[in-house]
């Protein structure tokens, strides 16, 4: 039987941790949760001399104090699960930053292995690196490596089981400490360190210096794991007493001496051992003239976002043609099947009208969400995301919101569900909550549908501007929401804006291709699962109770529509179909089409005379007006249940029960201003 | 004669060598964490195109700020 050992694989944002964890693992990974968080936990394993190894990449984060959930996931691991070995993956091109974090998992007291990432890079830049002499200085092994082109894995993994077996000769307990944080400093630390041993029991896993450390720098995780200890006080009391006393001393906090001292220690070691040539420009500070400059950086950003679009919905429209009769296809042989078989008339519909007709609207969706889940990957993994939030900073500062926020935000345009998710890079838990709640009125691509066949019926001279100007309603309507409710909830509260413009890089395809496919993959579950049973759940209210006409007004879909008609009549679109196409895109907005198909009996909205039928249908029941205030009620109205699921996940059952009541609402408040200002202007 | 000036006050293409980095708390602890530490040079490249935030380069890397937290880091020059 193989030996099991952890390892966590950590490291700065953009280090190429998540090229290295692929590099290891292959395709032997799994994606699961983080016990009691919702972050996605990635692990992967592979064997070596006898050993199976379990990998752990862990989201990026710049130091041992966290800021974000992810940066918390990381420490918190690193610091309480205690892997066997941390690996920690080094941008070479940015050594400084990147061994800041070396320094504290050092410092902490588990076994490190540094592995060099980008040599390549580095060589390109001309930056000539002792590894070996900074291996001496920080007493850990270091290999290098160029993960996207598979260059010294093999020696990473040899330098792991070395750790394993001990052939490293690294033992916390009786090395001096790597960093020497000057006498003053040493003395209180020393004698605080002492104090703890005397009165404290710690566990076993942290070391006493570590805590020592970490209570002068009124670290909180920390110090909320201390007070859960016995005697506790004494070491808080002395923690507190020793920064006061260095504070008088120095004239400085301890926090900025030790970070001071970090660095100093760092710098000192990049200063013996790597040579750099003089600064040049690179290329990416000359791609940063253009895409950030003042005149041309908002329309470079604009740009962008209309290729993005553009890329989005021309590309990705005929595959999902193709997809389209392929579903058709099937359906039809399935039907003739059955039908040769004399299958009961009850099971074809429930086979063509339901599950049928379930699947593909939800695959006829997968290429355009792909497809902007595929640009999306593109624009992040090369670094124009970090632009484009620096670019929209101001803006979205006005707002109250952080130039981060935008990332969501965009994604929402393709999905919400991963959009919510996305929020997770923001530091703050306000930011988050805020972009979270109007998020919502980022028209996701579920919606486009329902403009699609809408416009095909009542607009079909100006379709693209119809849908346009629902996009921009969508957009105005968070901008106006975010700042109330920034008003209501958060008033005065503004989040520091620090963050980094990494250097801009050809995004690998393998890199690329996981993004999409774990977002896409998102996507698929979420519709294949929920709209899927929505469809049947359709079907049956449709077709009972037993004996009814299918989707006539006294079967079960025809009560609920009429029971919730009267609340739209202000708006339009009073009449019960309506309605309930409504009440079912609650659990998906494409359903809304699904629905109207069910409820006007038409075999397959997806055909051409289907679509036509449907269209003859609609042109019956909305004038143009009506229509243009029912999609703007489907723009608005509560997002589909899986995205308040997911917001209840992200920040609890208040904010997603709240974010489907006041979304509908203004949805209601829209659509109503839209339908009687119409009137009133006599567009009825 | 050296000239201490806050960061936000700096010219694009102007350098300087920071010399206390305020802020509280959070910001602080982030701003010491991602390298602004006493003695640093520092250099600011370009402002966003709408005037805010900065991007300055430090430690060999760009990163971006707010001109009203670069307000509380002062630099001499």
């Amino acid at each position: 039987m193989a030996k099991k050992r952890t390892v966590a694989l950590v490291g700065n944002p953009n280090c190429g941790k998540t090229t290295v964890f692929n590099a290891l693992t292959g395709s032997r990974q799994h994606v699961g949760n983080w016990p009691g968080k919702t972050v996605e936990k990635k692990e992967g394993n592979f064997d070596y001399m006898g050993y199976e190894i379990e990998v752990v990449d862990l989201p990026g984060t710049y130091s041992l104090t966290a800021y974000s959930l992810e940066e918390l996931i990381a420490r918190d691991y690193i610091v309480d699960e205690k892997p066997d070995i941390v690996v920690d993956i080094i941008d070479s091109t940015n050594l400084e930053r990147n061994l800041y974090l070396a320094t504290q998992l050092i410092e902490l007291g588990t076994a490190v292995i540094l592995a060099f990432n980008m040599t390549d890079l580095a060589d390109k830049e001309g930056l000539r690196i002792d590894i070996k002499k900074i291996s001496n200085f920080l007493k850990v092994p270091i290999i290098r490596i160029t993960a996207s082109k598979g260059i010294g894995l093999d020696k990473l993994k040899d330098a792991i089981v070395d750790t394993i077996t001990n052939k490293n000769k690294i033992s916390p307990k009786d090395k001096t400490p790597t960093i020497n944080y000057g006498t003053e400093v040493e003395e209180h630390l020393n004698e605080f360190t002492e104090v703890i041993d005397k009165n404290i029991t710690l566990p076993k896993k942290y070391n006493s210096r570590w805590i020592a450390l970490k209570l002068l720098e009124n670290d909180e995780e920390v110090i909320s794991l201390i007070k859960t200890i016995k005697n506790s006080e004494i070491a808080l009391s002395e923690a507190k007493k020793i920064r006061k006393h260095l504070k008088n001393i120095f004239g400085e906090d301890i926090e900025t001496i030790i970070a001071d001292a970090r660095y100093g220690f760092i710098h000192g070691i990049v200063k013996e051992a790597v040579e750099k040539p003089i600064d040049r420009v690179s290329l990416s500070d000359q791609i940063d003239r253009v895409v950030t400059n003042r005149i041309l950086g908002i329309p470079i950003f604009l740009g962008m976002m209309f290729l993005m679009f553009h890329m989005t919905f021309e590309v990705a429209a005929p595959l999902s043609d193709y997809v389209d009769g392929f579903i058709g296809f099937i359906g039809g042989q399935l039907v003739g099947l059955l039908e040769s078989g004399n299958a009961p008339e009850w099971l074809i519909s429930l086979i063509v009208d339901g599950v049928i007709a379930g699947v593909g609207s939800v695959l006829v969706f997968v290429p355009f969400i792909f497809m902007l889940f595929f640009i999306i990957a593109i624009l992040e993994d090369s670094g124009y995301m970090a632009r484009a939030a620096f670019v929209m900073d101001r803006v979205m500062h006005k707002i109250g919101l952080h130039g981060k926020s935008f990332i969501p935000m965009i994604i929402g345009f393709g999905c919400n569900v991963p959009a919510i998710m996305a929020t997770r890079v923001l530091e703050s838990k306000k930011d988050r909550i805020l972009t979270i709640l109007i998020n919502p009125f980022m028209s996701c691509g579920a919606r486009l549908p329902v403009y699609i066949l809408f416009v095909a019926a009542f607009f079909p001279e100006r379709g693209s501007m119809i849908v346009y100007s629902l996009y921009i309603l969508g957009i105005i309507v968070a901008i106006i929401m975010g700042f109330i409710l920034k008003k209501i909830f958060f008033k005065g509260l503004s989040s520091p804006f620090v963050m980094e413009l990494p250097p801009y890089r050809l995004p690998t395809l393998r890199g690329t291709i996981t993004h999409v496919w774990e977002r896409g993959w998102l996507f698929i579950k979420k519709a294949g699962t929920v709209i899927f049973t929505t469809m049947i759940i359709i079907w049956l209210l449709a077709a009972l109770p037993p004996g009814v006409e299918y989707g006539s007004e006294k079967s079960g879909v025809g009560m609920i529509g009429k029971a919730i008609a009267p609340v739209f009549s202000p708006l339009g679109f009073g009449d019960w179909k309506s309605s309930v196409s409504l009440f079912f895109g609650f659990v998906a907005k494409e359903v809304v089409v699904g629905s109207f198909g069910v409820l006007y009996a038409i075999e397959d909205v997806e055909s051409p005379v289907g679509e036509e039928t449907l269209i003859g249908e609609l042109q019956n029941t909305f004038t143009p007006l009506s229509a243009y205030a029912f999609l703007v009620f489907v723009l608005l109205y509560a997002p589909c249940m899986v995205a308040i699921a997911v917001i209840k996940r992200e920040i609890g059952w208040k904010w997603a029960a709240f974010t489907a009541i006041y979304t509908t609402a203004v949805a209601w408040v829209a659509a109503f201003i839209v339908y009687q200002g119409g009137m009133l202007l006599g567009f009825g | 004669m050296s000239n201490e000036i806050t960061l936000n006050k700096l010219k694009p293409k102007q350098e300087g060598v920071i010399v206390r980095v305020g802020g509280s708390g959070a910001l602080h602890r982030r701003l010491l964490d991602m390298g602004l530490v006493k003695g640093s040079p520092i250099k600011v490249e370009r402002i966003a195109p709408l005037g805010d935030p900065i991007d300055i380069k430090i430690k060999g890397y760009h990163l971006s700020l707010r001109k009203e937290d670069a307000a509380k880091i002062i630099v001499e020059v």
